[in-house]
């Protein structure tokens, strides 16, 4: 569905519930605390389930943030002030201490950080318990009424139920904005590839940490939808039962999904609700339901149905296979897109061990400006350590100089280089596995806008940037395909596609014809020699020897984390100690043959 | 479609009756019905106190049912589960007021919880909340309009706790109490009465963490500071958990503690480490050979036969007991106004189940005395006459 | 601070039952990636089916053992009808655990309707008592103390010297592995629920007899045994039993010197402490992230 009809209408919906809600004797007492409930949870699980389904993160800590919300409106309505000002409070407040948790979220795997948020929702809950001059203590606190300064009056129980609904509508086209935008694409890129993310330009800690307090701001909201609702807050609302309810509709609706939210909301609210009339089973309906909605419906229920209704899609092997490469036209991207080079990378005396153990030791060479070094070395040289440290993902253990340009890279974090011109390309591709195509490259081509408009490029928009690198690389019939239904070659196109759109000065490629046919190596060879045309600076690692000593200017060889050899490609070619690393002393092949 | 369902009925009822059953009536009662709701927490850790206490007061009800009602009215009792839960006692309210449209809220359990309901049940729809399983000082003062109870105060029981371990001629007292206020409050009101009653003892009071299961480092903790009694507030699992405890570690040390435990589900729990703790308790003993405890128990064999006579149903049977008689005494027509009279025209009522209640528009508490009991042999027995927990007795 | 010795023995005392559930939470983990929430709930069933025969004549011993053969074949039924269908991977992992806390919340409301919500007493296996380090401990505690290390010593042994016991090992790594050796993947997981659920049913088992048994008998013991799992590492079974063990020992020593209040605050926070150092649990395998 279009991404703008699915707000308007849910717009339309929220207004026509608040409308009915709000028109007097339609709705009673009890018709409107379901719907009351269903407003504040569906914001509590968007929040959760954009969190788990944007980052991955699942937290069981939400009712924390939802506390936040809720005792601020509540001290708040005490002291007379309007309720526009606590809820801008309250997401002040929830995205501050959301920030501060999230930031540590990539230290742990998924479990052990839904542990730590569990941890959270206790410690909340005690504190809540125990402050009984804000919170009332275990044993609650009434909140008085709203008051509107928009509106100019005092909500009644009513209006409480209206101004919830308002909420949970703008919250939940608030998420799908920012969720489906530039900004859900970044959370999706960290979620599914940190390192290549990482790589480049972004902090993927702070992304998690932006988030997780955009999530928790949203939660927030639900909490001052509770307290003028219920309008009598107490610490059992913010339990861990409560937070594993929302966890249970997350499931149940689907992750990441919003009508999956509002459904999940619903089904935690309405199954019990409507066991109600049948004495003592309400809990045994709510489990089985739960049970029975996974074992069906094991995504969830939203995307479940969904992918039941979608015309299957188009058969995998159609038109996937990358188009020709004429090296002409990178060179003509390369040119329109990319800054000059100007800056080499040096790198002089360069030691680094793991434990003891010493993976590289006195390591020297230069890449200069717009030239190209190819690094080859047997198994277990080294090459892809090097290509660790240069990036910034191992921190030498000592150097005389690691230097790009004038910058000394040894302290600074991977997510910095990607500024300073240093772009990189994967063995494995490292595809943001959520993403399409044009999604993974756009993400780039945004980053990189900062770095072309320095280089006084045309001033070309991001979305513009990557049709050109699609085109280029013979990559728009697949462009709104996700990388895992394509084969490999393709994959490893667009991750060079990717890192071209960042505006690099220096490509750093690991392993770019592993992997590969000789179709799919003549178009890396293609696209290598196009940028090479350019003047890119390119530092090339690979055990495919042919193919790095065609296209490289220089080539530096290693073994045992050593400096074997370094030379022009015709001087590597003839040189005995490199035959004897490479092929043993009789000249058979020894310990690789990737050639 | 309710009120114009109503509306029709009640044309049909003047028609029927006369004018003199005019609009008066209040929500909730017909000529043949009268609606009454509560909130038990039928499910979760707590349902192990809701469960009885329903069936005692639905036992009651339905007796009268049976014998053929109130003035010729049936009552009929819509109990709704709040596991314990302020946010789904906030949606029962809503539910019994809303579409039931019951005439008030009977027998609710829960301080918390129907605190949390106050705002919409009293405040905003005015309807009369009586006899809680539950309660707290700061709902009866001020009293607050429709909000009746016959259940003394836990404050108060504590206090008479207190005051009769120092009658018993201890000297240096441990208060052993939860953490939520419903118990800290308590607490501290023991402590308060033993200094009171003698300035000289020594009282100590220590807080542990509600739902406590392993109570082995309290008791080394309380063993240290060596007390010749504890009371302790807390509910029975905890009591009969730190009695284990104590008598394990071969410490004979008295144990006293309020009316929430003086049920049978202490000797079940307790066994022989519960022999000798003393408490006080909200009604007779559930054994006596009475008449009104004969109906109690002959009531709840027909219409709860899986319960067996205890403390809380009897406690909710007497409550729905009080209920019935200021249903018979309010004045036609029968309206959530006269229904509150009908409780302040109750002076001295002896339902033979819980002490004399007596209810005036000053005086929301029906009651102030408490029965004293000790375990013994499993079976909790009388100790002197009942004392009123207000008095210096 | 005199009476320290005797604070420890009561908490590892304690402890003995949060490691046995701890390890059937670990075992369960490592053949099916599975969280599983409804190991105390189908413990504590297994114990009310099993009270209902004890009340028949049964002897405690024997009710014992039989407790353990219901709640693992409750066990092997969960993973072959409910977790299964649900397909291998970390996409499930949630799912899994979702439906896990589903089957907890059926098994809860089936025990209230069938026993209702009175605790029942259950006959401890001994009656008496026993002084370690001037601490009075229930004989029931001891024994309960006795058979946990003996079945963790035997899920020792049977990890490490039987064929079976490899194989699962290895399929914990990875789950192709055990394939190799000759073993379907499906008996292994079996296997493994059985001795899972199994074991806590040890726990339950005792813990009904020191208390009482009621629909939340595993509640609060459950709880400390996933603290003791994540201290110790999620994939490591004697990092959760010796994490286990190490949280009974904490919560006595903090709810005798520190708080009775803020057992449960303190005991987590020190594994957030824990957690902060070394980001697996102390015996977890840290999972590098490929660079």
């Amino acid at each position: 569905m279009n991404a703008w009809l699915r707000r308007i209408l849910t717009l339309a919906g929220g207004a026509l519930v608040a409308a009915v809600v709000g028109w007097p004797g339609i709705v009673g007492d009890y018709g409107q605390f379901v719907i009351a409930s269903i407003a504040f949870y569906a914001i509590a699980v968007a929040a959760v389930s954009l969190l788990a389904g944007l980052c991955g993160i699942w937290s069981m800590g939400h009712t924390a943030f939802m506390a936040i919300g809720a005792y601020t409106a509540a001290q708040f309505a005490l002291h007379g002030w309007p309720v526009e000002l606590s809820i801008l409070s309250a997401i002040g407040l929830a995205s501050i201490a959301g920030f501060i948790l999230g930031i540590s979220a990539g230290r742990f795997s998924v479990l052990y950080f839904g542990l730590l948020t569990l941890a959270l929702c206790m410690a909340a809950t005690e504190v809540i318990g125990h402050w009984t001059s804000i919170t009332g203590g275990d044993e609650g606190i009434q909140v008085s009424p709203a008051r509107s300064i928009l509106l100019g009056r005092t909500l009644d129980l009513r209006g409480a139920v209206v101004m919830t609904v308002t909420l949970a509508t703008l919250a939940l086209i608030v998420v799908d904005v920012v969720a489906s935008g530039p900004i859900g694409r970044r959370w999706l890129a960290v979620k599914s590839q940190r390192t290549a993310s990482a790589a480049m330009g972004l902090r993927p800690h702070v992304e998690n940490a932006k988030a997780f307090a955009f999530s928790a701001a949203v939660a927030s909201l639900a909490g001052v939808g509770i307290a003028f609702t219920i309008s009598y807050l107490d610490p059992i609302a913010f339990s861990l039962d409560a937070s594993v309810q929302l966890i249970v509709a997350t499931v149940v609706g689907g992750a990441g999904n919003l009508l999956g939210a509002l459904l999940g909301a619903a089904f935690i609210v309405a199954v019990p609700e409507a066991a109600r009339g049948i004495p003592n089973i309400s809990v045994f309906v709510f489990g089985a339901a739960t049970v029975a909605v996974l074992l069906f419906m094991q995504k969830g229920i939203v995307p479940t149905l969904a992918h039941l209704l979608r015309p299957s899609r188009r058969k995998a092997g159609e038109s996937v296979q990358a188009a020709a490469i004429d090296s002409a036209a990178i060179e003509e991207l390369v040119r329109a897109c990319l800054p000059r080079a100007t800056e080499g990378l040096v790198v002089d005396g360069l030691d680094l061990s793991f434990g003891g153990v010493k993976a590289l030791q006195d390591i020297s060479f230069t890449v200069p400006a717009g030239s190209a070094l190819g690094l080859i070395g047997p198994n277990g040289a080294g090459k892809t350590s090097l290509l660790n440290v240069i990036g910034g993902f191992y921190r030498a253990t000592s150097a005389r100089a690691v230097r790009f340009g004038a910058q000394d890279l040894i302290r600074q974090p991977p997510y910095a280089r990607a500024a300073l011109g240093m772009g990189r390309t994967f063995q494995h591709a490292e595809l943001f596995a959520e993403l399409t195509l044009r999604e993974n490259i756009a993400s780039a081509a945004r980053l990189g806008a900062a770095r072309r408009a320095q280089a006084g490029l045309s001033a070309r928009s991001p979305e513009e940037i990557t049709s050109l690198i699609l085109d280029a690389l013979g990559l728009a019939a697949n462009a709104e395909a996700l990388p895992s239904a394509l084969p490999f070659g393709v994959q490893k196109v667009a991750d060079i596609g990717r890192t071209l759109a960042l505006a690099p000065s220096l490509v750093a490629m690991d392993e770019p014809f592993s992997g590969l046919d000789e179709r799919e190596r003549s178009a890396i060879r293609a696209i290598l020699q196009g940028m090479r045309d350019a003047g890119v600076t390119i530092l090339i690692i690979d055990h495919a020897v042919q193919e790095v000593l065609r296209v490289a200017d220089r080539i530096v060889v290693l073994e045992f984390g050593r400096v074997l050899a370094e030379g022009a490609p015709e001087q590597i070619r003839n040189d005995p100690e490199v035959h004897r690393a490479y092929f043993g002393a009789d000249g058979a092949p020894a310990r690789t043959a990737a050639a | 479609m309710k009120t114009w369902a109503g509306a029709a009925a009640l044309l049909a009822g003047m028609l029927l009756t006369g004018a003199h059953a005019l609009a008066q009536v209040g929500p909730g009662v017909t000529d043949k019905e009268i609606k009454l709701g509560s909130w038990q927490p039928l499910s979760g850790p707590v349902s192990i106190y809701g469960v009885p206490v329903r069936a005692g007061a639905d036992a009651y009800f339905n007796m009268i049912n049976d014998q053929g009602g109130v003035k010729g009215r049936k009552i009929k009792f819509i109990v709704e589960d709040n596991a314990f839960n302020p946010q789904r006692t906030v949606a029962a309210a809503r539910k019994l007021i809303g579409s039931d449209e019951v005439l008030a809220i009977a027998v609710g359990f829960g301080t918390g919880p129907s605190a949390a309901a106050f705002p919409y049940v009293l405040q905003q729809e005015k309807v009369p909340f009586v006899t809680p399983y539950a309660g707290a000082e700061d709902w009866y003062t001020p009293p607050r309009p429709g909000l009746l109870s016959a259940q003394v105060l836990y404050e108060n029981q504590a206090a008479a706790v207190g005051r009769w371990a120092v009658k018993d001629g201890r000297k240096n007292i441990l208060v052993i109490h939860s953490d939520p206020a419903a118990y800290h409050k308590p607490g501290e009101s023991a402590v308060a009465a033993i200094r009171k009653a003698d300035a000289s003892a020594k009282v100590e009071a220590i807080s542990v963490k509600w739902g406590t299961q392993d109570y082995a480092p309290i008791a080394l903790d309380a063993l240290r500071r060596a007390p010749d009694a504890i009371i302790q507030i807390a509910v029975v699992q905890e009591v009969s958990a730190l009695a284990k405890e104590l008598r394990q570690q071969n410490s004979q040390i008295p144990i006293y503690t309020y009316s929430p435990n003086v049920t049978q589900s202490l000797p079940l729990l307790g066994g022989a480490a519960v022999e000798g703790v003393k408490g006080v308790s909200w009604t007779v003993p559930a054994s006596l050979d009475t008449p009104a405890l004969k109906e109690y128990r002959a009531a709840l064999a027909k219409y709860a036969p899986d319960q067996k006579p205890d403390f809380d149903s009897l406690l909710s049977f007497g409550f729905a007991k009080v209920v019935v008689e200021a249903l018979r005494r309010a004045d036609e027509p029968l309206n959530r106004a006269t229904f509150i009279e009908g409780f302040y025209k109750l002076k001295d009522y002896d339902s033979g189940v819980l002490p004399p209640v007596t209810f005036a528009p000053d005086r929301p508490l029906g009651l102030t005395t408490l029965q004293r009991v000790v375990l013994k042999n499993g079976v909790w027995e009388a100790v002197g006459e009942p004392i009123d927990t207000t008095a210096e007795w | 601070m005199g009476d320290l010795p005797a604070v420890i023995a009561s908490g590892l005392v304690s402890g003995s039952a949060y490691a046995l559930l701890a390890l059937g939470i670990v075992i369960i983990f490592r053949s099916t990636d599975t969280v599983n929430f409804a190991i105390g709930d189908t413990a504590t069933l297994a114990v009310f089916l099993t009270t209902s025969a004890m009340a028949a004549g049964l002897p405690p011993a024997a009710a014992l053992v039989l407790a353990v053969l219901i709640a693992g074949l409750a066990g092997m039924a969960t993973e072959r009808f409910l977790i299964r269908p649900l397909g291998a991977g970390h996409k499930s992992l949630f799912i899994a655990l979702v439906v896990t806390i589903g089957l907890g919340l059926i098994i809860h409301a089936v025990i209230g309707v069938i026993w209702g919500q009175r605790p029942i007493v259950v006959a401890p296996v001994a009656t008496g008592t026993v002084r370690v380090f001037g601490v009075a401990l229930t004989l029931n505690k001891i024994i309960a103390t006795g058979i946990a290390l003996a079945a963790m010593a035997a899920i020792a042994w049977l990890f490490r010297f039987t064929a079976i016991g490899v194989a699962m090992r290895a399929s914990a790594e990875d789950h192709f592995a055990a394939r190799i050796i000759g073993i379907r993947p499906t008996v292994i997981a079996s296997l493994a629920w059985f001795i899972g659920c199994g074991i806590a049913a040890i726990a339950a088992f005792f813990l009904a007899a020191d208390g009482s048994a009621n629909a939340n008998l595993t509640l609060s013991p459950l709880f400390r045994a996933f603290a003791g799992v994540f201290l110790g590492g999620l994939t490591s079974m004697l990092g959760a039993a010796v994490g286990a063990f190490t949280i009974g020992v904490l919560d006595n020593v903090a709810g005798r010197y520190l708080s009775a209040n803020y057992r449960d605050t303190i005991v987590f926070g020190i594994i957030v402490a824990v957690l902060f150092i070394r980001p697996s649990g102390f015996l977890g395998a840290a999972r590098k992230e490929r660079v």
